[in-house]
């Protein structure tokens, strides 16, 4: 699929019941490739994300996912988009197993009755080994560690065999294992043709797989390119005031920002 | 007399059933107040049901003005949490509805004839052992309703409590599942209030499930654990309300109390 693009913005405004949150994005990032989007708390990443789904329609501009547009394609999109949400949207009341947490990213793509089958569960075992968690399927999902939980997630969104993924924050509560997992699961997805979009607060653990990266702040892209060039000084600057440093190793570049959560 | 025990006993089996399909859903989402709500605006639907009944031709059966008063609760309720079922939001829709039905039904007692208060009243406390034909056949259809339904959308229910935002990114639509789900809660509770009472609905739901929920792992598990608890509780409160001739309901209710402080002791500074 040469030149397609896994997303492509053009002066994308959305926001919520007619309030921009963000104005005017621009962006358009290759397929298969990894982007990752930092951002304040409250710059729009999340809801960067939800356009991406046609949770949210555009009030202007126009948005592409593979090339086609989600809030008119949206079963054709979420057919083969993957999602892992921002950690606070899930409950940690029900007591789900981990396999019918996986099972979830096939199951609800269909129509009731949402049976499960053979291939299901075939295609949900293999997903927990892609994330190094083959033998927890049958453990209770909100009993697991953050990092554990983090990587069930994004076998759900593995499960169905997707080509994009969506992630919110995926390494917020993850130990430095688990964020080798994830890295090296996105990265050797993008080798089998799968783009990721990543939204987090710490581009280091990624540096290594991350291809191009996007800025956000107050609503508005500040920047957008290949990671040596966006991480610069000036545009971290802009973004997260003076409290950033960035280092250079190799080819990659790591930046320490002040402003962290999760 | 062994007629009325009869009957009594399948009420309280298809209390029992309701209970283990309606708890433990609102224990997980943090709506367990809805259940009071449910159960006094269905008590102020029936006082409705009289009022019509005075005012006009038409003659309906309190049960008939209970259940729609439910239902109307979940959409309400529904409709206020948004797609995203906040909680927050669903709760204090429930506490003005709460307020607004027991307000509405003591407004009513000024134009139904009084010989009827006493069976307004009667849905307050609830009386497993007067429950009329209709009553019975009322509860047999919600219960078997709510059954049914929380089979049929069991992966449904479950994942748009678990994660809202991820079911609909995944092409489900949590909107219509939340209000199939609260539709159903809110049709099993109103149609056990006459039997259980609007005051001890709460004990025998909401008691039950949070006790299993802390006593066993795994969702399934939590629904079994929950029957058995409110059938024992409502086996016990009969038995205890036979021999000492007081409310069968007080009883149960008072049992299934019980048995959640049990529970959180058992479970020790678990859940
Ligand atoms: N459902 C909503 N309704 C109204 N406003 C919202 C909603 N969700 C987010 N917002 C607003 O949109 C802005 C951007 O929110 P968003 O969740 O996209 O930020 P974010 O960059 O993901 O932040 P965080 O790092 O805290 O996750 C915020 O000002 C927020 O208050
Ligand atoms: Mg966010």
């Amino acid at each position: 699929m040469e030149g397609l693009s896994a997303v492509e913005l053009e002066g994308v405004s959305v926001g919520y019941d007619s309030f921009p949150v963000l104005e005017g994005v621009s962006m358009a990032v290759p397929h298969p490739s990894v982007a990752v989007v930092m951002g304040p708390n409250g710059s729009g990443k999340t809801t960067l994300l939800r356009t991406l789904l046609g949770l949210l329609r555009p009030m202007e501009g126009r948005v592409r996912v593979l090339g086609l547009d989600p809030s008119e394609d949206r079963i054709e999109v979420r057919r083969m988009v993957g999602y892992v949400p921002q950690r606070e949207s899930i409950s940690a009341e029900i007591p789900l197993r981990v396999m019918d947490v996986v099972l979830m990213g096939r199951l609800a793509r269909r129509r009731p009755p949402r049976r499960v089958t053979p291939e299901d569960v075939e295609a949900a075992e293999r997903a927990l080994e892609e994330v190094g968690l083959p033998d927890l399927g049958d453990a209770v999902f909100n009993e697991l560690s953050g990092g554990q939980r983090q990587r069930v997630l994004l076998a759900r969104a593995l499960a169905s065999d997707p080509k994009l993924l969506l992630l919110d924050e995926p390494l917020s509560a993850t130990d430095a294992a688990s964020r080798d997992v994830i890295a090296g699961t996105i990265a050797r997805k993008r080798g089998e043709g799968v783009s990721s979009i990543i939204v987090t607060h710490d581009v280091n653990p990624l540096a290594e797989v991350t291809d191009y990266l996007a800025l956000l702040s107050g609503g508005r892209l500040v920047a957008f390119g290949r990671v040596a060039e966006v991480l610069t000084p000036p545009n971290l600057s802009t973004v997260y005031g003076g409290r950033v440093r960035i280092f250079r190793e190799g080819g990659l570049c790591f930046a320490i920002v002040g402003d962290r959560h999760g | 007399m062994l007629d009325q025990v009869a009957r009594a006993a399948l009420a309280a089996a298809m209390v029992s059933v309701s209970s283990a399909f309606v708890g433990p859903g609102v224990v997980y989402r943090g709506l367990s107040f809805m259940v009071s709500g449910v159960a006094h605006a269905a008590l102020a639907g029936a006082a409705l049901a009289m009022l019509a009944s005075t005012l006009t031709p038409l003659s309906l059966d309190p049960a008939v003005g209970a259940v729609a008063a439910g239902i109307a609760v979940a959409a309400l309720v529904s409709w206020a949490g948004g797609g995203e079922g906040r909680a927050e939001e669903m709760e204090t829709a429930v506490g003005v509805t709460f307020a607004g039905a027991m307000s509405l039904a003591v407004l009513t007692f000024y134009v139904i004839p009084s010989e009827r208060i006493p069976e307004v009243w009667g849905y307050l406390l609830g009386d497993i052992l007067l429950l009329s034909p209709l009553d019975l056949i009322v509860l047999s259809l919600t219960t078997a309703a709510c059954a049914v339904g929380s089979a049929a959308f069991y992966r449904e229910f479950l994942y748009v409590t678990f994660d809202p935002e991820g079911a609909e990114a995944h092409g489900m639509r949590p909107r219509v599942y939340q209000w199939v789900h609260l539709s159903l809660t809110a049709l099993a509770v109103a149609g056990m209030t006459k039997a259980v009472g609007a005051i001890m609905v709460y004990a025998l739901v909401v008691a039950p499930a949070a006790a299993a929920a802390r006593l066993s792992r795994g969702v399934k598990g939590t629904i079994l654990l929950t029957f058995a608890l409110a059938a024992l509780a409502s086996a016990a409160g009969m038995l205890v309300g036979f021999w000492a001739d007081v409310s069968p309901s007080a009883a149960a209710g008072l049992a299934a109390s019980l048995m959640y402080v049990a529970s959180v002791r058992a479970a020790g500074g678990r859940g």
